[in-house]
């Protein structure tokens, strides 16, 4: 059997203005099947107008974007979603009102077997196709341990769990590519250590692709095997952990020019 | 010729009144969000204040105004207070739809017989109308009454927001509630001037529109309110040349349509503006789109 | 889950019975005219209200478009289904069906046809589009007469023959109601409302929001035209003040009032809204016939400042909820 090695994901030239500003500029991305990569960046580098190009949020201004080998720069959000390109949010985007268990089966409605017709007179159709929504829905509850909250408001639940639902959210409908923007935000230490094994356990039972955007370095440091650094719309240092921990172009975007010119001037005098 | 120019002077008196109820809507909608349905019904009762003031107790026509001005105002000022603010936190349908009771309740509490009474009336004329033939366009002087008085008061509107420091304080809080409140402005007195402001001008607006249409009944200030609105956010909503543009243009497209289409299409000429600039740039014509951040 | 399960179909069953019980105690009351007539045109009026008020909870408390413009679907079912009977020469009572079908056809087609452009709106732009629809189109009807004589214009359409009755508004007021209630529990009712909860979640996670606001618009607006065509046959009268933006105003006050996204809010306010406002008509004084419609608005207010979630919240009495099988 032939096997076809291509890229999850591949951005050429993507760049996206508003008005004057250039959020993002040039990004070119590639990512293999089964990598966990990073996104870095000091505030307003661009990071998450990336993640909305690539689900389909914004148009981009120029560039294109493949995912599996196809073009989708031009589709529309839920078209990429069912393609198999899902993500988290920087502020959590729960169903708030609905239950735990309504929030899950929502994202597997597309991959349903009947319709409005059907639903109307509850046939038997409905009912069986029902059936199995609701196991597979629980099923991915309990890998998340959240089955004990399936009939809880998703508004109710600690942050942490709230956090773990939306991840479970992305995950029911088998993606391949995961998109996560700052999953550790408004997290202390041991939640954080929690989340690196969650990602690192979804990233192995799930066989995904994931890209994610975080702050904290520990995580990314942590469990990324690529880094991409951005700045002001465009990457500018790419590679493993340590390579991009001791790129001086990293160390300027965080730190800012006259900090860096500091640490070397110390460098020099000790 | 001569009768296209006289339809856009007709259209330009219209505008004019429209320009006025539209600068209120875009004031509160800049400033809380709110699409403030009971805005016509206050231009309602500025209309019947001056009616009361020239003919029951004969002031004469400026001071009528600023007493219809100041009663209007007042009004503004007391349904924010009782009924918008409670709701200040609350979703936003529910600060709507207490502004579509507002609305009903203005109307139809003046339609009682020992209010206002449900009948038409006949707006008094405070001085004699005189009409000016400038080549074969006739001009009266109720028209350039109400166009100067518009004006007058559109540019004392913009120089106060734009010179002076509660001018400033109303900008601040329509960019930003929680900041402005945070650099200590007092954020109820600033939404109760806007509101007195803006009720006050649409008060203006009855007054002149009573004197340009000598007929007012309770419910006059539902359509003009409406198309009000619709001028408002055709220039885009929460900018104030914006209503006033808008305004021009609401009254204008309405005398050419009442008198080259036909007389009943008015109305549904109003609200097809309105889809179309909706549909095609719903920032309005001087309007920014904003793009909601993830 | 056996138990469950029987659990279920018992309260099916109860539901049922109870619903032929209350059909045949009123229509034995309107027989025999213990119910007098007048009275059975507010019964009929609150079945009625209830139909077109379920389309637009649907509209706005399932799927989260605030339309301002339903009384404009109310009247072009109203309209079409006057129109087709009267032009048909249909007099039996029986054949008020195909007046329906038209009605609920033509409201949905033109619901779905403005809903491309209008859906796109976001939330209070939405409302003032639609309420500018409702407008025009009530122009359409003051001046429909030029096209179409028989449809009056403003003078108003006469000569409708009145084929409503108890039977057709009951049957389908619990029609709609189960409708309703089927969808909303069902993989596509969870997709509409989703679109209500978060836009752009729901496109994350796949939900075609598009597709689903019209679904539910038109839907909503079916349920307008078929209310709006029980209603022709009902006054046997109509006049295009019956269908302004004031009317749209009432539904959603109705839908407000009983709790957004509760259909059990919605069918009993409905019924009081009704009972209240028209069945005073009788009651009151003529001196303060008058001062209901100062009341009415007031109450309103107070009641958006008190409780704004409305009287039932979004809470559904029992039968009506979907009864979660709850495994451990």
């Amino acid at each position: 059997m032939k096997t076809n090695v291509y890229t999850i994901l591949e951005t050429k030239g993507l760049s996206r203005y508003f008005g004057g500003l250039k959020a993002v500029s040039n990004f070119n991305l590639v990512l293999m099947p089964g990598e966990l990569v990073g996104l870095i960046g000091p505030n307003g580098a661009g990071k998450t107008t990336v993640f909305n190009l690539i689900t389909g949020m914004y148009a981009p201004s120029a560039g294109s974007i493949k995912f599996c080998n196809d073009e989708i720069s031009n589709l529309k959000p839920h078209q990429i979603a069912q393609k198999g390109v899902t993500r988290t949010f920087q502020n959590i985007r729960l169903f708030s009102s609905l239950s735990v268990l309504d929030n899950i089966r929502i994202a597997y409605h597309y991959k349903v077997n009947y319709g409005v017709t059907h639903a109307i007179i509850h046939s038997k159709k409905y009912q069986d196709n029902e059936k199995l929504i609701k196991e597979k829905s629980l099923e991915i509850l309990d890998i998340f341990h959240l089955t004990s909250r399936a009939y809880e408001t998703a508004k109710n639940l600690p942050y942490g769990e709230q956090r773990r639902l939306e991840i479970a959210r992305a995950l029911i409908g088998k993606p391949k590519l995961l998109l996560l923007d700052e999953p550790g935000a408004g997290m202390n230490p041991s939640e954080i250590k929690n989340l690196m094994e969650l990602i690192n356990f979804v990233h192995e039972r799930f066989d995904l692709t994931i890209l994610l955007i975080e702050h904290q370095m520990r995580v990314v440091m942590g469990i990324c095997e690529r880094i991409a650094v951005m700045d002001f719309g465009e990457i500018i240092s790419e590679g493993s952990p340590d390579e991009i921990q001791s790129d001086p172009k990293v160390i300027e975007a965080y730190l800012g020019k006259t900090t860096t010119e500091c640490i070397t001037e110390q460098e020099d005098v000790a | 010729m001569s009768s296209f120019l006289q339809q856009v002077i007709n259209g330009l008196q219209l505008g004019s009144v429209y320009a006025l109820i539209a600068l209120g809507y875009t004031l509160v909608y800049g400033i809380i969000r709110l699409i403030n349905f009971a805005h016509g019904d206050v231009f309602m009762v500025g209309a019947y204040l001056g009616f009361y003031a020239i003919l029951r107790f004969h002031m004469p026509f400026p001071i009528a105004l600023l007493f219809a001005m100041a009663g209007a105002g007042l009004l503004g000022i007391i349904i924010e207070k009782l009924a918008y603010r409670p709701l200040r936190n609350a979703p936003k349908i529910a600060c709507l739809i207490t502004a579509l009771g507002v609305s009903l309740f203005l109307e139809n509490f003046s339609s009682l017989k020992f209010v206002f009474g449900p009948n038409y009336l006949a707006y008094p004329r405070p001085f004699p109308v005189v009409n000016f033939n400038i080549g074969n366009v006739t001009i009266s002087n109720i028209q350039i009454i109400v166009f100067c008085v518009a004006i007058v008061l559109m540019v004392i509107l913009q120089l106060f927001v734009s010179k002076t420091k509660t001018g400033m304080a109303m900008r601040a809080v329509s960019f930003d509630k929680s900041t402005a409140q945070l650099m200590g402005i007092n954020i109820d007195y600033i939404i109760s001037i806007t509101f007195g402001i803006g009720s006050a001008l649409a008060g203006a607006g009855g007054v002149l529109y009573g004197i340009a249409y000598p007929q007012i009944n309770p419910f006059m200030g539902i359509m003009p309110g409406l198309k009000a609105f619709v001028a408002a956010v055709l220039g885009g909503i929460g900018i104030i040349p914006g209503a006033m543009l808008g305004a021009g243009i609401m009254g204008m497209v309405e005398v050419l349509t009442s008198a080259y289409i036909s007389s009943a299409m008015r109305d549904a000429i109003a609200f097809l503006v309105l889809l179309i600039v909706l549909l095609v740039k719903p920032a309005g014509l001087l309007g920014k789109s904003s793009i909601e951040k993830v | 889950m056996l138990k469950l399960n029987i659990k279920n179909k018992i309260s099916k069953i109860k539901i049922i019975l109870f619903c032929i019980v209350l059909y045949l105690l009123l229509q034995v009351l309107l027989s025999t005219g213990i119910i007098n007539s007048y009275w059975q045109q507010i019964i009929c009026y609150a079945g009625i209200m209830t139909i077109s008020a379920l389309g637009l909870n649907l509209i706005y408390g399932f799927t989260g478009q605030f339309s301002l413009g339903h009384a404009a679907f109310f009247g072009i079912g109203a309209y079409t289904s006057a129109f087709v009977i009267k032009i048909a020469h249909l007099n039996n009572t029986f054949y008020l069906i195909l007046g329906l079908i038209a009605a609920g056809i033509l409201a949905g087609l033109i619901a779905y046809v403005i809903g491309l452009p209008i859906l796109r709106l976001r939330s209070d732009y939405l409302g003032i589009a639609t309420l500018g629809f409702g407008i025009i189109i009530k122009v359409i009807f003051d001046n429909a007469d030029a096209i179409l004589p028989v449809l009056g214009g403003s003078r108003g359409m006469i000569g409708i023959p009145k084929l409503t009755n108890f039977t057709w508004v009951f049957v389908l007021a619990i029609l709609g109601i189960v409708i309703l209630r089927n969808l909303i529990n069902s993989a596509p009712g969870r997709a509409l409302i989703s679109v209500r909860e978060d836009e752009i979640a729901a496109e994350a996670v796949g939900v075609n929001t598009t597709k689903y606001k019209t679904l539910g618009f038109v839907i909503g607006s079916v349920y307008a035209g078929v209310a709006g065509g029980l209603y022709a046959h009902l006054y046997a009268f109509l006049h295009p003040s019956n269908f302004d933006f004031l009317k749209s105003i009432d539904v959603l006050l109705i839908v407000v009032l009983g709790g957004m996204a509760s259909i059990s809010g919605t069918i009993f306010a409905a019924v009081i809204w009704v009972f209240i406002l028209e069945g005073l008509r009788v009651v009151l004084p003529e001196a303060i016939l008058d001062w209901r419609l100062v009341i009415y608005p007031l109450l309103l207010i107070l009641i958006m400042i008190f409780r704004p979630s409305g009287i039932f919240g979004s809470r559904e009495i029992k039968f009506l909820a979907y009864h979660e099988e709850k495994t451990k």
